[in-house]
C-alpha cells in the first residue's frame, strides 16, 4: 500500500490498477519513479513503526513466550529451562483447585453477561427516552464516571460498603427488614459482592456503547412504527432490539472477555496485598486470580503460563461460538 | 376517512416561531399540497397532523374530534417519509403487515389486506425481499403500501418523490394521482417542487417562514397570487417583479425609464402610490405587439438560454440595471448578447403589487 503524498505516483498507480485489472504492483518505468515509490513505502512503514513496535514488544513477544514456557520447566531466577511436554497441563488437570477456579470464572461470567446487558440496556433506554432532554449530558457523565475511576481505589470503598457490621449494604438490607449478609466474609456472598462492584464499575462503558448503537437507529423508523400503531414495548422488541443487535453482540463479547479476565476488583476486595485473595475458602478464586497467585505468590511460572494458555483458548472458543451465533441472529445493515 | 381542520395552529421552538396561526379546513378526500422553500414550516405542520410534534397553540380536528392530545399511534394516519423509513431488517411482507399486527388485526385478515395492497402497487413479486434488495421505485411503493394497507383516515406524505430520479418521479407522480383518485383518502403532501404541487393538488397551501401566504387551486395561485412571494415562487421561472416610480403621460404611463404601461392602469397605480411593483410572467412577454395599449418592456440582453421549444432571455431593464428581466420567447429568432430589445405584454397579464405590503392590488378584477 502506498500512502505517499505525491499525486503523480498515486495517479499512475491507480491508472495502472484500472487498466491492468488486478495487478497490485505498480508498474515502475524509470529509476526516478522507483525512488519515489520506495520513498512512499518508507514513509508508510515509518508511520506504522511506533505502534507496531509497541504491539510486538509488549504483546506478541510475551504472548509467544508464554506459549513457549507453558511446555517447559521455567523459573524467573534460574537460567535453565527444561522441556517437559504436556506435564504442566497434566499437573493442572489433576488439581481440584484449577477446576474449581474454572467453575468460579464460569459462574462469574454466566451471571455477569446477562446482568451487564440487561442493566446497561435499561439504563441506556432511560437516558435516551426520559433523561435525554435537558440534562442528558450530565446523566450520561454520571453513569460513565465510575468507569474512569481506578478499580483498586473504588474497590476499597466497596469493601467498606460490604462490611458485615457497619457497611452500607447491610444497613440498607436491614432497613428493608431483610436479613443482613456476610458479604465478603461469606463463601456464598463474596463473589456476588464482587460482581456488584464490577457491574457498578463497568456499566458506564456498556451504557455508552448501547447509546451509540441506539443513536444509529433512524428516528423515522421509530416514528413510523408509532404511526403504525405500535406501543412502546412493541417498538422496542420489533424495531430497536433487532437494529441494535450488532451493538449487543459487541457488548456480549466485551463482557465475556472482561469477565473471564476479571482480576483487580477480586484481588483488592478479597484480601489483596495482605494475602488470602480469592477467599474465603477459595470462593472467589477465579482462573485469572489463580494464574496470578501461581505465578507471583508460588512462583510456578510454567504452570501459570499453561493456565493462561487454557484461559486464552476458553475465551477464544467462547468468542468464536458467539460469532457463529451472531452470524445467524444479528442484523447488519 | 376524515375531514381535517387546523384552527390557529402554531408551533414554537424556544423563541422561534416555525408555524404561525395556520388555519385550514380540508374536506374529506381532498388532496392538499403544502408547498414552500426549505425551512418554511411545511414538514413541521405535517408532523403536527401526524402527532409526532405537539401543537404550541391552536386546535386540530379529524372530523368533529379534537386530536391535539391523541398520540400518533391512535390517530390512524399513514405517513410516507422522504427516505421511505422501511424497517430494514424485515421483509417487504413484514413491513406491510407490521401496522396491522400492531393493531391486533387477525393474521389471516392481515395477510389478505397485504396481498390486496401488494397487487394494487405491483409489488407482489418482492414480498419476501428485504428493503435493501429493492430499487428506489419499489421502496417507494412499499412505503406507500405500508401507509395505505391499514386504511388510514388521513394520509401524509413528506417529499415522497424527492429521492427518485427525474423519469421515475414523473411516473410515480401520475401513479400517486391515480391512487388518490381510487382510494379517496384525505391527503397532505409536502413538497418544494411546484410541478408536483400543481399537478397533484386539489388545493395548494403556499408557506413561507412559518406563515401561510396563500391557499388555493393551482389555477388560483398561478393567476391570482396574493403577494409578491407567491408570484415569484409559482411559475418556472417565477414572475418578473419591478419596483418602479411612475410618471403619468397623455397616452401612456412611464414606469422607471424602460417600462411603459397603458393609461387604463392609472387608477390602480394611483391607489398604490408613487412607487409600484409591476409584475409580468416570463411567458407573457412577446417579441411583437398585438396592438396598441400593450405594456412595453425594454431590456438589455445579458444571457440567452436556448431550450429547444423556447428561448429564455435573461437581462436587465434598460436604464435600471439592478432590475432583472426573464422572458420565455419562441425559438427561431436569433438573439444576441448585449442587444437592446423591447418586449410586449397584454395589459390584462400585468400585475400590480403594493411595494410596502407586497400584496397584490386588483387591476381588472384579476
Amino acid at each position: 500500500m502506498i500512502t505517499g503524498t505525491k499525486k503523480n505516483s498515486l495517479g499512475s498507480l491507480e491508472l495502472d490498477l484500472v487498466t491492468n485489472g488486478i495487478s497490485p504492483k505498480p508498474k515502475i518505468t524509470s529509476p526516478k519513479e522507483l525512488l519515489r515509490v520506495l520513498k512512499d513505502r518508507l514513509v508508510a512503514y515509518g508511520l506504522m513503526f511506533p505502534a507496531l513496535a509497541v504491539f510486538v514488544v509488549f504483546f506478541y513477544i510475551p504472548a509467544a513466550y508464554l506459549i513457549y514456557i507453558s511446555f517447559y520447566h521455567w523459573g524467573i531466577l534460574s537460567s535453565a529451562t527444561t522441556y517437559v511436554g504436556l506435564k504442566n497441563f497434566d499437573i493442572l488437570f489433576a488439581q481440584p483447585l484449577f477446576w474449581h477456579s474454572l467453575l468460579t470464572s464460569l459462574y462469574y461470567t454466566v451471571v455477569m453477561i446477562p446482568a451487564t446487558v440487561l442493566l446497561a440496556l435499561a439504563i441506556a433506554m432511560l437516558l435516551r427516552d426520559g433523561l435525554n432532554a435537558k440534562r442528558g449530558g450530565l446523566w450520561r457523565g454520571a453513569v460513565f464516571l465510575p468507569h474512569v475511576t481506578p478499580v483498586v481505589a473504588t474497590s476499597i470503598v466497596w469493601v467498606w460498603i460490604f462490611n458485615p457490621r457497619f457497611g452500607l449494604a447491610n444497613f440498607i438490607l436491614t432497613s428493608l427488614h431483610l436479613p443482613a449478609l456476610g458479604w465478603l466474609e461469606s463463601q456464598q456472598w463474596a463473589l456476588p459482592a464482587v460482581m456488584i462492584d464490577s457491574l457498578w464499575h463497568s456499566l458506564g462503558l456498556y451504557v455508552i456503547i448501547f447509546l451509540a448503537g441506539m443513536a444509529n437507529v433512524p428516528k423515522e423508523l421509530l416514528e413510523v412504527a408509532r404511526l403504525d400503531g405500535a406501543k412502546r414495548h412493541r417498538v422496542f422488541y420489533r424495531i430497536i432490539w433487532p437494529l441494535i443487535s450488532p451493538t449487543t453482540f459487541f457488548v456480549v463479547v466485551l463482557a465475556t472477555v472482561n469477565s473471564w479476565q476479571a482480576f483487580s476488583q477480586i484481588y483488592t476486595m478479597t484480601g489483596g496485598p495482605h494475602g488470602g485473595a480469592g477467599g474465603p475458602a477459595f470462593a472467589t478464586t477465579t482462573d485469572a486470580l489463580l494464574v496470578y497467585q501461581t505465578a507471583f505468590t508460588y512462583l510456578h511460572f510454567s504452570l501459570a503460563a499453561a493456565m493462561s494458555l487454557i484461559l486464552f483458548l476458553i475465551i477464544l472458543t467462547l468468542t468464536a461460538m458467539q460469532k457463529w451465533i451472531s452470524d445467524r441472529v444479528v442484523f447488519y445493515r | 376517512m376524515a375531514s381535517v381542520a387546523l384552527k390557529s395552529v402554531s408551533k414554537q421552538y424556544g423563541s422561534k416561531l416555525v408555524v404561525e396561526e395556520f388555519d385550514l379546513e380540508v374536506k374529506d378526500g381532498e388532496f392538499i399540497v403544502l408547498l414552500g422553500p426549505s425551512g418554511c414550516g411545511k414538514t413541521t405542520t405535517l408532523r403536527m397532523i401526524a402527532g409526532l410534534e405537539s401543537l404550541s397553540s391552536g386546535e386540530l380536528f379529524f372530523g368533529e374530534k379534537p386530536v391535539n392530545d391523541i398520540p400518533p399511534e391512535d390517530r390512524n394516519v399513514g405517513m410516507v417519509f422522504q427516505n421511505y423509513a422501511l424497517y430494514p431488517h424485515m421483509s417487504v411482507f413484514d413491513n406491510l403487515v407490521f401496522g396491522l399486527r400492531s393493531r391486533r388485526v387477525p393474521k389471516a385478515q392481515a395477510a389478505k389486506a397485504v396481498s390486496k395492497v401488494a397487487k394494487l402497487l405491483e409489488i407482489e413479486h418482492v414480498l419476501t425481499h428485504k428493503p435493501r434488495e429493492l430499487s428506489g421505485g419499489q421502496r417507494q411503493r412499499v412505503a406507500l403500501g405500508r401507509a395505505i394497507v391499514r386504511e388510514p383516515s388521513v394520509f401524509l406524505m413528506d417529499e415522497p418523490l424527492s429521492n427518485l430520479d427525474a423519469n421515475l418521479r414523473e411516473r410515480m407522480r401520475i401513479e400517486l394521482a391515480q391512487l388518490h383518485a381510487r382510494l379517496g383518502i384525505t391527503t397532505f403532501y409536502v413538497t418544494h417542487d411546484q410541478g408536483e404541487a400543481l399537478t397533484l393538488s386539489d388545493r395548494i397551501v403556499i408557506m413561507d417562514q412559518g406563515k401561510v401566504r396563500q391557499i388555493g387551486t393551482s389555477e388560483e395561485v398561478y393567476s391570482k397570487p396574493n403577494d409578491t412571494f407567491v408570484a415569484r415562487f409559482i411559475g418556472s421561472p417565477g414572475m418578473n417583479l419591478w419596483n418602479l416610480e411612475w410618471t403619468d403621460g397623455p397616452d401612456s404611463i412611464l414606469a422607471g425609464e424602460s417600462v411603459q404601461v397603458p393609461t387604463l392602469l392609472r387608477s390602480a397605480m394611483s391607489r398604490i402610490g408613487k412607487v409600484v411593483t409591476i409584475g409580468v410572467r416570463p411567458e407573457h412577454l412577446f417579441l411583437s405587439s398585438s396592438g396598441t395599449g400593450d405594456v412595453v418592456v425594454c431590456l438589455d440582453v445579458l444571457a440567452i438560454e436556448r431550450l429547444g421549444s423556447h428561448v429564455q432571455l435573461n437581462g436587465v431593464l434598460t436604464g435600471n440595471p439592478s432590475l432583472t428581466v426573464v422572458a420565455k420567447l419562441d425559438a427561431g429568432v436569433n438573439y444576441r448578447r448585449g442587444e437592446k430589445i423591447c418586449l410586449y405584454a397584454k395589459p390584462e397579464s400585468v400585475y400590480l403589487f403594493d411595494p410596502l405590503t407586497e400584496r397584490r392590488v386588483e387591476v381588472f378584477g384579476q
